[in-house]
């Protein structure tokens, strides 16, 4: 499909045409502590961030959700569903996080088809922002899914300089700039776009093969790394995991969650919630009769871990996409590609 | 409708806060005072009865040798019996003096000792069997809420014990350990208050007690490493749970 | 003569742990007041020795769940006044609508529940 640019000063022109229409979600501050939350005009939006604390999945798994109310009559029941039709625009979402949709998508879509997260899906447009100032810890270039884009976006910039690339990714991305005036992309622009994106790789410290890492867990089940992490002394200069269930619950990819009902005080009338869960917690292996798969620290941390190595439910690929988030919001400092390195090292 | 269940409020060494926070419920108080024969409320009725009890709510440790009785008897009269708030749970604050001599404590405060008497403070369950704990300083009335209702229902309540990590994400703060340097007891608290201090920018201090399975020592290095002594450290770990066995080496034991 | 006494066991105001007892004669002059606190002592000022300046307002406002707020504002007077700080104004009338807005918080509650 064809591509555009835009002058960065224009932008505006670009936002309040999907201002009119939808609801607009987008990084509200610059640096590594921003969020994506609404937009109402263009000073809201800081497309200088560099990550978010909250990753958007939030906007398809949020950290709470209630799935249906429910009352009861007369020994019968009334179920009423809670459907979220509202249209929205993601925009400025960088290559991890749309890589990270992608694999969410895959998990949601599977044997049972989670209609909650289809249907935010569905009237969700996504606006993607190629990254060109990765951060310290953004290893996404080894889980090949950036510092670029190349799928899953229905529109996709590119900061050149003083314009933006911007390129159609959907039939959704091309109707909604249908009707603006924008100038076709040159051949000049294109390269520029090459050119920053090699500049961006180039910025890029950590680096992981990613083909060892699913079997860098299979073979590992037993190794002592996991004292280490769970009671000892941490590993590659960290302390001991906390189990404060923060990387999981900041993890783009990480989808695991609880669900319950709740009550009102006429005990006839409650709702169903779904909940964001962490498998670094104790609460999420309990089973009924105080049983429970992961009690000791250890295990719940290695849990994690394989599972972002890709080794959990017998998968094959690693369900990381390199943001870095785990890595910054840590209060022990637990690096998960420090620890992939030193088993790998220790193998 | 079924025989209302008796509930009994009762209050030891403590302060009213956690008693407080049942009348602080404005939207259901009402309601909930339909659902349950409050049997026994020194504070908020003339006449009590302690006999049959359903539930019990204590609040408050026990600090004296009278209130030793008195939990035994309240527990020989109640089926479910509930630590209602840290006080009850392990003498909360006013347990950092357990670490002080008796005699010295008693000596600061009154001229003439002998009047009074009083033992060190400790939790409820040191002397009974307690059914279920309510944490926090005061517990959250969501908390209290929701046990009410699940005992009405005969199901288990659903109170987890998760880190205030959890809701303090579930805010979308940044972390004021990482990003601060701050010593936040976040990563070894319990949590069930919304991380309402971090949400303010606010370190947690603690006051829901530790969560399920808290590595405090790990997070007692994280704090020497941001610059705290070990004194500091003590002293953080000593206040609202310092008797918790979890916390029971950071604290000093 | 004691013509009437007016006896309270549990004074619910202090959380039901005092009472009271007033003997009054024929012509309303009290003869014998007796007010009993029974609460247990929790030694405050003893376990205050040690802690840090910046803790006093959080510890101190667990003397009284009905009226944190009070301890609270005293508290930092306190130590305010011991480390010779001067507060401004705005921080002054903050803390002025802070006590006043729980002091009527409190005269509700006592109306509304006792
Ligand atoms: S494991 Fe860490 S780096 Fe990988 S996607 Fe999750 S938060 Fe990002
Ligand atoms: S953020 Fe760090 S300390 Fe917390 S659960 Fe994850 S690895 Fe453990
Ligand atoms: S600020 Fe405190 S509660 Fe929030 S994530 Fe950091 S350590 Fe946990």
């Amino acid at each position: 499909m064809a591509s555009y640019i835009i002058d960065k000063k224009d932008l505006k022109i670009l936002l309040d045409k999907f201002l009119k229409e939808f609801k607009v979600y987008g990084p509200i501050k610059p640096g590594l502590d921003s969020s994506v939350d609404e937009i109402k005009s263009i000073d809201d939006l800081h497309l200088e961030y560099k990550s978010t604390i909250i990753s958007p999945k939030k906007f398809f798994l949020p950290p709470k959700d209630t799935l249906f109310e429910f009352k009861i009559q007369k020994g019968n029941y009334e179920i009423k569903e809670i459907v979220n039709d509202e249209k929205f625009i993601l925009f400025g979402l960088h290559p991890c996080d749309v890589n990270a949709i992608l694999k969410l998508d895959e998990f949601f879509s599977g044997k049972f088809k989670d209609k909650y997260y289809q249907n935010r899906r569905k009237n969700s447009i996504i606006i993607a922002l190629n990254c060109t100032q990765p951060g310290e810890n953004s290893f996404c270039k080894s889980m090949n899914a950036g510092p670029f884009l190349y799928k899953g976006y229905d529109i996709l910039l590119t900061d050149i300089d003083t314009k933006y690339l911007i390129e159609i990714g959907s039939d959704k991305g091309k109707k909604i700039i249908q009707g603006l005036k924008l100038n076709i992309a040159s051949k000049n622009d294109l390269l520029k776009k090459e050119k920053k994106c090699k500049l961006a790789n180039k910025k890029i410290k950590k680096i992981l093969d990613p083909n060892w890492l699913p079997k860098l867990a299979e073979e590992n089940l037993d190794h002592e790394i996991w004292i280490d992490l769970g009671e000892r002394g941490g590993v590659a200069g960290s302390f001991p995991c906390l189990s404060c269930g923060s990387c999981s619950l900041v993890c783009p990819t990480c989808y695991c969650y609880d669900i319950y009902d709740t009550v009102d005080l006429s005990l006839k009338n409650g709702s169903r919630v779904r909940e964001l869960d962490s498998c670094q917690l104790l609460e999420y292996g309990q089973v009924a009769l105080g049983g429970n798969f992961r009690k000791d620290r250890k295990d719940r941390i290695r849990h994690w871990m394989f599972c972002k190595f890709g080794a959990a439910a017998g998968s094959k690929n690693s369900s990381c996409v390199g943001c870095g988030r785990c890595i910054r919001v840590c209060p022990s400092k637990i690096d998960i590609t420090k620890v992939a390195k030193s088993l790998w090292r220790k193998k | 409708m079924a025989k209302k269940p008796k509930i009994g409020v009762f209050k030891l060494t403590g302060c009213a806060g956690c008693q407080m926070e049942i009348f602080r419920m404005e939207d259901e108080f009402l309601d909930l005072i339909k659902l349950f024969d409050i049997s026994y409320w020194k504070m908020a009725k003339r006449d009590n009865d302690d006999k049959d009890l359903d539930i019990a709510l204590i609040e408050g440790g026990i600090s004296t040798p009278w209130e030793i009785e008195e939990i035994k008897c309240i527990r020989k009269n109640t089926k479910f019996l509930v630590a209602f708030g840290d006080c009850a749970i392990g003498g909360c604050i006013p347990s950092i003096r357990n670490w002080i001599p008796q005699m010295e404590s008693e000596e600061i405060v009154y001229p003439d000792p002998s009047k009074i008497c009083s033992t060190k403070v400790h939790g409820i369950g040191e002397y009974v069997k307690v059914d279920a704990e309510l944490k926090g300083c005061p517990p959250h009335r969501k908390t209290i809420l929701e046990l009410l209702k699940s005992a009405l229902l005969k199901i288990r309540p659903r109170l987890r014990q998760h880190p205030v990590c959890v809701e303090c994400k579930f805010q979308g703060n940044a972390c004021l350990i990482t990003s601060n340097k701050l010593p936040c007891m976040g990563p070894v608290i319990s949590g069930g208050c919304g991380a309402i201090c971090p949400t303010l920018g606010r370190i947690c201090e603690g006051c829901f007690g530790p969560m399920s399975n808290p590595n405090a020592s790990a997070l007692a290095n994280i704090f020497r490493d941001i610059g705290l002594n070990d004194e500091d450290i003590k002293r953080k770990f000593r206040k609202y749970s310092g008797m918790s066995p979890e916390f029971r080496l950071e604290a000093g034991h | 003569m004691t013509e009437k006494t007016i006896k309270v066991d549990y004074i619910a105001r202090v959380e039901g742990q005092g009472a009271i007892s007033i003997d009054i004669t024929k012509y309303g002059k009290v003869e014998n007041l007796q007010f009993k606190i029974f609460e247990p002592p929790r030694f405050f000022e003893s376990f205050l020795v040690g802690r840090k300046y910046d803790e006093v307002m959080e510890l101190t406002s667990r003397i009284c769940g009905i009226c944190p707020v009070a301890h609270q504002i005293t508290a930092l007077r306190a130590v305010e006044n011991a480390m010779g700080i001067v507060i401004s104004n705005q921080t002054r009338d903050l803390r002025k609508l802070m006590a006043i807005s729980a002091r009527i918080f409190r005269v509700m509650f006592s109306a509304c529940i006792f």
